[in-house]
């Protein structure tokens, strides 16, 4: 028997079958997973001149458009934009789209949750990040920003497949670099529930 | 169990390709019924890199028509092959992944029966 400071604990193992409700959370696409977006990283590298585009090309080539332009030039940004990548679920047309504007390396990770069949831009002042529009509605998944673990001056950029899923179940970050990636092609591959979007130069 | 397959393809180690080609074949791939769900991303990390991500419950079945589709007749297999990297989900996730193709030959390739 146990000692009032002894807490006994006990449990049970239940085998599933393959078709059990019970299981329909976890085996089926949820909405979130279901909603199709779209989502850029931009660097801003800022300065006291009229924000401007830094290579118009690349801005074109990563789908990012005039009226995105407009509307970051509206929030008051100024300097230069940099298109580092986009990234895509599912098919167009999206039903969702974030911008989110870096302009210096973070300090800790920062969790931005992702829109809800609406447009977001997040853009980063000082420490803080801010949301364009304030009332846009989001969904329980995020993107999350880190610090990457073997260069602090790399920010890495996980979109969220769906809430939850990139911690708390055993999934790390998943990297080929362990295993083999000869030098020169650091590349990152994303897993589906990691994924893993971008590096911003601090 | 949805599982998901990657596809990583960094341009710059075979100029020649046709990007865009390789882009149509493997968005035609996402109708197949054997894809549940689909992601893409491109951006730069030293390199340039386009990622294609696809889920499905029939990893087997999804990797032959991958392998058909871009590595067997298809005008571009050749370059694709020496810029490509294939991984895809183990029994237990990414935590035991398996690499099914690298550019690099003399890297290790994985069976899909592993799963």
């Amino acid at each position: 028997m146990c000692e009032d400071s002894c807490i006994e604990n006990s449990f049970i193992i239940e085998e599933f079958r393959k078709d059990d409700p019970r299981l329909k959370e976890f085996l089926e696409i949820s909405e979130e997973e279901n909603q199709p977006s779209f989502y850029a990283p931009i660097q801003l590298l800022p300065g006291a001149d009229e924000l401007e585009i830094e290579d118009v090309g690349l801005w074109i080539e990563f789908h990012l458009t005039t009226d995105d332009f407009n509307h970051l030039q509206s929030l008051g940004l100024k300097g230069k934009l940099r298109a580092i990548g986009y990234g895509a679920s599912g098919n167009a047309p999206y039903r969702a789209r974030t911008l989110i504007v870096a302009q210096h390396q973070i300090k800790e990770s920062v969790d931005l949750p992702q829109p809800d069949e609406c447009e977001v831009i997040y853009y980063q002042v000082g420490d803080e990040w801010r949301k364009f529009p304030l009332d846009a509605p989001t969904l329980k998944k995020r993107f999350r920003l880190s610090i990457d673990r073997a260069n602090k001056n790399l920010t890495n950029m996980w979109a969220e497949a769906y809430f939850g899923s990139w911690a708390g179940g055993g999934r790390g970050r998943f990297q080929l670099v362990a295993r083999g990636l000869t030098s020169g092609c650091s590349g990152r591959l994303d897993s589906m529930l990691l994924k893993h979007h971008c590096f911003i130069a601090a | 169990m949805l599982k998901a397959l990657s596809i990583q393809i960094q341009p710059e180690r075979a100029p020649e390709l046709n990007v865009a080609e390789v882009k149509r074949s493997l968005e035609a791939i996402t109708k197949s019924a054997l894809v549940q769900r689909h992601d893409f991303n491109e951006g730069f990390d030293e390199t340039r890199y386009l990622n294609f991500t696809f889920g499905t419950e029939d990893l087997k079945g999804l990797w032959s028509l991958i392998q058909s589709t871009i590595f067997g007749d298809a005008p571009f297999a050749e370059s694709l092959a020496k810029a490509s990297i294939i991984v895809c989900e183990g029994n237990d996730g990414w935590n035991d992944y398996l690499q099914l193709f690298h550019f690099d030959p003399a890297l290790p390739r994985d069976s899909v029966d592993a799963t």
